[in-house]
């Protein structure tokens, strides 16, 4: 039994001066990371004002910090570039930035560990560093793995309106579609119809879709030809997406385009149709929406109930919730009538 | 005496400058698009979300037009239209619906109870600012032209500006004199709340009536604002004006709860414009007013050098430092002739109702932040509502959530405006000055 | 003494120093599985790597179900904390079980709620509602007052009231991070709605300064107990559940702070009622929908999202609440014993089942033993003392050494306790773990054990301060 004895001590040793020496070096460390904390603090304390009033003022003068002071500068340009909308302003701290940082960064992508690389590539997001361009746009060749650095490079390349990203994101097989959302809704305004032009010729069916739900959140009517042409797509996913961000949207040049919608053999298809005849107050689709009132599906009754109510008023659904020929229809009729009045009542 | 004329008196030269709008809506997506639109446009847009908050401001503030959504939270946009219309028809105002619904009674409704225009909300937003600006330019060519007030029978400002040249003119040349007065009534617009503006309008035309008969002089009455009136003494020295608007004064008193104050000057061949006259005059009844009320000063040269002003303080609450620090700086660039400007920072609602904020006498603007740990800005609002009933506190929401819910609610507690995050510092403190401008004078 | 029994001490002796060393090995492999990927993480800039997901209005709205039991001293505060959370879009549901003190007054009080008429929808059965409250203050603040039913029906009424597509659940003696549901939040935005179940860290907020529900100062507490239970966590947080997750094998999200997608809840008929251990027997159930219709989700843990709770301060309530938690654990097995060696649970029946079952619910057993040994060893002297001396060492490998590991691990890569004081403080009290604070534990997991086999029900009742240090 000697032996295993020896062994355990011999193990029980080696723990013990291995956590106390790991100890020693995290206190340590823990030591110096609070004083460099200490004077980070003290250093932003004291710019942070000094720094506002020289955005306000002539840029030509030199930036009121002390040199060298990475962390400090990109935290006080980016919460500056957080709270501002004035576009002068955010040119302003661009500018700061990459007079101050983009030397650092560049040798942070080329030199530095996994988290500082991800930690600068998110503040040259910020500060759309497009001198960095050429730069990101090869790191992103030779990432092979799906990670937080690929993705960021992705989001940060998609700022600096670079078009690349969608074909790096055609290539990977997992590519998500809030992915490309990210990618779009990132993208420079006057680089979206490079984009629109990149997708009508070789976007996947993911690329098309997403690109057809940031026009739905964008609810920029600008982009409405693109989404009323995919009305007519013969993929019926693309053709849902399309109604979708049209109801976002709010708009729809001819109120005709709706038409076919109505008798789709697809419920949700009729679904949004009924929705947008609500939101728009179609109100020459009374028969249409009168009949599918009675419509097999729950959804698509629901919702004509609620465009006939928005549309025609509680008298129409009154009038219908008693001679509809259809019992559902009815139903959903008064259900609405009194759904509706809790709805104000909650208010 | 142009010497004497600091640059702090400018009330009459920038009332008119820019166009008020007043929406009346609960539908947060199409209030974010019109104030989006106007951004940069001469025109505020004043936003209530309920009947009640529309109503107010439209006492308030007398705005250049309106815009009314029927479907409002707490009673319907067709009854508040209904009373507000023969109002806003006598002083001119165009009232139009907007709404997402367009059925043809709908329709047919709107019209009848007096809007003026129907607008469906789908329609391209564009077109909306030609179409503002028309509305809003033929009322001012209206109102322009109109000599005689519609509603008390006092002359208007116009037909001041004519009296004036023509009295200047003529007094020059014969060496004679006049006096004004300058009356403004006492907390007018709590009088309005308490009595209804039913009876507001009464006091209005009573002073009208007693003021021409109750003196031998028949002066001349002109309604320059809402309770704001001018009343012109020929060949009476200011200590004569004096006596006279206190009979005038004794007269209202035996009828209404309410008292005024009044400023009063004299013309004579020194003076250079109606401007110069009526500031000097307004200088008189901040005195008075800033006295306490109900009372009549006659501007004194020798005070004059030094100006009183009523303070008005910033408060700025918000937990990021760089928002405070932000904020400080654009409002310390604040010139103004009518207010001392403070500012005071917060770093979290708790720290600012622990903090003795609140002088009754004095003018508080509050920039609130949303999301603050401690105690959320909802919260202070809601206290700052439920505690201090006073005209003098302006609530502006600063806020990251752009939860169109969040916003509606923050409006229906009684916010005055609210700002998105992230800001444009240049348009938040615009944006302050033209509700200061609206609201506190 | 006999021959006979010689041997059977020999064997268990072996049998002990082989199961310690085996956890101990098995505790370490696992966290190094994961340690690379959360040390890098934990140097990632929060602020920025969060802000798109603050401000996006795509950011998929949440529902905070709160569920209270006689909380009034903690469950004003606890609402105010999660008012203040840093999220575009959520709604706190605050669900009073029926309490007999003064919870609902309370929160009527403090945040204005007046009774609104409200429709719920029926998607999981529960204990009739009595009313429904909303704040006059705060848009998104629902209180519900019900009928008591123990948690799994207090959440589960919350879950029919939610209106948003996931749920995080919350403690009512509870604190969130500002940050915790964002950070939540992230992974389940990324993998498009593919993590159904994420759990976040559970820290004890006794010895922290908190005012107004904002965290002032993070301080180590004096008392030795609650010292220990910090250590505790570091352990069970940073070492078990970190490896499991990563091969998506993670059996328990704490009820004190846990995420889910409300369909697959509902899906699989929400908390079951009656057990004690809802929570861990909920996402065991989640596992078990995903192996069965073959699904391709995942449920994580994400050291990252902090939520602060209160520990038992005194020997008696801590007893209680670890009685419950071994009871519920043994329950939780016991339900899903047929997933026990079954192929079609993948690993999760085949490895981790059978893992928990080993080392969570007999580790106290074999621990038990081991300390048996060790003190029948030296008083009666029917061992060899080297041996006695061996299980000592493993013993305390196995106890305060990973103790220590978990406290320096914790430095590594969370560092939450901000001053090197501290750091050493934690340090060297849980070097005393093996002496005192584990073979107490082991005696109340064992109870618990037996309370499970004897289907005894004590029902905790914690002594509550609140977390508020005001005043």
């Amino acid at each position: 039994m000697n032996n295993p004895l020896v062994i355990f001590i011999s193990l029980f040793v080696t723990l013990a001066i291995f956590q106390l020496l790991l100890l020693l070096y995290l206190a340590n460390k823990k030591i110096k990371t609070n004083k460099k904390l200490a004077h980070e603090q003290a250093i932003y304390a004291e710019a942070m004002p000094a720094y506002i009033q020289y955005l306000n003022s002539d840029p030509n003068e030199p930036i009121p910090l002390p040199p060298d002071e990475y962390h400090v500068a990109e935290q006080l340009f980016s919460d500056c570039m957080a709270i501002i909308k004035d576009e002068k302003l955010q040119n302003n701290v661009r500018e700061s930035a990459s007079s101050y940082l983009s030397s650092h960064y560049e040798k942070v992508m080329k030199t530095g560990d996994w988290s500082s690389r991800v930690n600068a590539l998110y503040y040259m997001e910020d500060f759309r560093m497009t001198s960095l361009q050429p730069l990101l746009s090869n790191r992103l060749k030779e990432v092979h793995t799906n990670d937080e650095e690929s993705q960021q490079l992705i989001r940060t390349l998609a700022a600096m309106g670079d078009l690349s990203v969608l074909t790096y994101l055609e290539n990977e097989p997992e590519s998500t579609e809030s992915m490309y959302l990210t990618v779009f809704s990132r993208l420079p305004e006057d680089v979206v119809p490079k984009a629109i032009d990149y997708v009508n010729k070789d976007g996947s069916l993911k690329a098309t879709t997403s690109l057809l739900m940031y026009f739905g959140l964008a609810k920029n009517l600008a982009y409405l030809p693109f989404v009323e042409e995919k009305l007519h797509d013969e993929n019926s996913a693309l053709q849902i997406q399309a109604l979708k961000a049209i109801f976002r949207m709010n708009y729809i040049s001819d109120v005709n385009l709706l038409t076919p919608f109505f008798k789709s053999d697809n419920w949700i298809e009729r679904m949004f149709a009924v929705k947008i005849a609500g939101v728009l107050s179609l109100s020459q689709f009374e028969h249409i929406l009168v009949e599918l009132l009675g419509d097999r599906i729950w959804w698509v009754r629901y919702y004509t109930a609620d465009a006939l109510l928005v549309t025609f008023g509680e008298n129409k659904l009154k009038e219908l919730s008693k001679s509809h020929p259809d019992h559902f229809a009815r139903d959903m009729a008064s259900q609405w009538l009194t759904l509706g009045s809790q709805v104000n009542q909650n208010e | 005496m142009n010497s004497l004329l600091p640059q702090n008196l400018k009330k009459y030269d920038f009332l008119n400058h820019e166009k008020l709008i007043l929406l009346i809506d609960q539908d947060m997506d199409f209030a974010l698009k019109i104030k989006d639109l106007f951004h940069n446009f001469p025109y505020s847009i004043l936003l209530a979300t309920t009947a009640a908050k529309g109503l107010e401001l439209f006492q308030m503030t007398n705005p250049d037009m309106i815009m009314i959504d029927p479907a409002l939270p707490d009673k319907s946009g067709f009854i508040l239209l209904e009373e507000i219309s023969d109002i806003a028809r006598t002083r001119m105002i165009p009232i139009s619906v907007v709404s997402t619904k367009n059925s043809n009674d709908y329709i047919s409704r709107s019209y009848q109870l007096g809007a003026l225009d129907f607008i469906h909300k789908s329609i391209n937003l564009e077109t909306f600012i030609p179409f503002i600006e028309n509305r809003c330019s033929i009322k001012s060519s209206l109102s322009s032209k109109v000599l005689i007030d519609d509603l008390t029978g006092a002359y208007t400002r116009k037909h001041f500006y004519l009296t004036f040249s023509t009295l200047s003119t003529q007094y020059r040349i014969s060496n004679e004199s006049f006096s004004i007065g300058l009356i403004d009534f006492d907390s007018f617009k709590d009088f309005n709340t308490q009595n209804g503006s039913q009876k507001g309008d009464d006091v209005l035309t009573t002073f009208v009536e007693i003021s021409k008969m109750i003196t031998e002089v028949s002066p001349e009455v002109f309604r320059f604002n809402s309770d704001d009136f001018v009343v012109l003494f020929r060949h009476k020295s200011t200590e004569e004006t004096k006596e006279l608007i206190e009979q005038i004064a004794d007269a209202m008193h035996s009828q209404f709860s309410i008292t005024f104050s009044a400023g009063v000057t004299s013309w004579d061949t020194t003076t250079d414009g109606h401007k110069e006259l009526l500031q000097l005059a307004d200088y008189a009844l901040q005195r008075a007013k800033k006295a306490g009320g109900n009372q009549i000063h006659i501007f004194d040269p020798l005070s004059f050098s030094k100006p009183i002003l009523r303070n008005l303080t910033v408060h700025i609450i918000d937990d990021d430092e760089i928002v405070r620090a932000m904020l400080e700086r654009q409002f310390s660039t604040w010139q103004t002739d009518l207010f001392n400007i403070h500012i005071c920072n917060y770093e979290n609602g708790f720290v600012f109702t622990e903090s003795n904020w609140y002088t009754p006498q004095d003018y508080h603007v509050l920039l609130l932040d949303g999301v603050m740990p401690k105690m959320d800005g909802l919260e202070v609002l809601h206290k700052v509502k439920n505690n201090v009933h006073s005209q003098r506190v302006l609530v502006t929401m600063l806020t990251a959530r752009k939860n169109e819910q969040d916003i509606l609610h923050a409006l229906n507690s009684g916010a005055d405006d609210y700002m998105l995050k992230p800001f444009h510092p240049q348009e938040v403190l615009v944006r302050i000055q033209r509700l200061v401008n609206r609201l506190f004078i | 003494m006999s021959n006979m029994s010689f041997w059977i001490f020999q064997f268990l002796t072996i049998l002990i120093i082989v199961y310690m060393s085996f956890t101990a090995l098995s505790y370490i492999l696992l966290f190094l599985l994961s340690f690379r990927k959360v040390s890098r993480e934990g140097k990632l800039d929060k602020k920025e790597t969060l802000e798109d997901l603050a401000i996006s209005e795509s950011t998929i709205p949440v529902s905070i179900i709160v569920p209270a039991f006689n909380e009034e001293v903690g469950v004003v505060d606890t609402v105010r904390s999660l008012l203040t959370l840093q999220y575009p879009q959520f709604e706190i549901i605050v669900v009073d079980d029926g309490s007999n003190d003064q919870t609902l007054p309370k929160l009527i009080e403090a945040y204005h709620l007046y009774v609104v008429d409200y429709a719920i929808r029926k998607h999981l059965d529960t204990q009739p509602i009595h009313g429904v409250y909303k704040s006059t203050i705060f848009p998104n603040l629902v209180v519900i007052s019900k009928e008591n039913g123990g948690k799994a029906d207090a959440l589960n009424s919350g879950i029919n009231i939610a209106n948003y597509p996931y749920f995080c659940a919350i403690d009512g003696d509870s604190m969130l991070e500002q940050d915790a549901l964002l950070k939540a939040m992230k992974p389940i935005h990324a993998s498009d709605g593919h993590i159904i179940g994420v759990g976040g860290s559970i820290r004890i907020a006794n010895g922290i300064k908190i005012s107004r529900s904002k965290i002032e100062v993070i301080e180590v507490p004096n008392k030795p107990l609650v010292i220990m239970q910090i250590i505790e966590y570091f352990r069970a947080f940073l070492i078990g559940r970190l490896g499991f997750s990563r091969f998506n094998q993670l059996l328990i999200v704490s009820g004190a702070f846990g995420v889910f997608r409300k369909d697959k809840v509902i899906h699989v008929g929400g908390y079951r009622q009656g057990t004690v251990g809802e929570d861990m027997e909920l996402v065991v159930r989640l596992h078990r929908m995903i192996r069965e219709e073959k699904l391709n989700d995942r449920i994580e843990y994400i050291p990252d999202p902090v939520c602060w709770t209160e520990a038992p301060s005194s020997f008696e309530v801590l007893r209680v609440q670890r009685i419950r938690w071994q009871r519920g654990l043994a329950e939780t097995m016991h339900l899903h014993r047929s997933m026990f060696f079954n192929p079609k649970y993948g690993s999760v029946g085949l490895v981790t089942m059978p893992y928990f079952f080993l080392v969570e619910l007999l580790g106290a057993v074999f621990e038990f033993l081991g300390y048996l040994l060790i003190i029948g060893g030296l008083l009666f002297n029917f061992l060899d003392p080297t041996i006695v001396f061996t299980i000592f060492l493993v013993t305390v490998i196995y106890g305060s050494f990973i103790s220590s590991l978990a406290v320096l691990l914790e430095e590594m890569t969370m560092h939450k306790y901000p001053k090197v004081s501290h750091l050493i403080k934690l340090f060297l009290w849980s070097l005393t773990d093996s002496f005192w604070y584990r073979p107490i534990l082991v005696i109340w997991r064992i109870e618990g054990l037996f309370a499970f086999l004897t289907k005894k029900s004590e029902w905790g009742k914690m002594d509550r301060k609140g977390l508020s240090s005001d005043k």
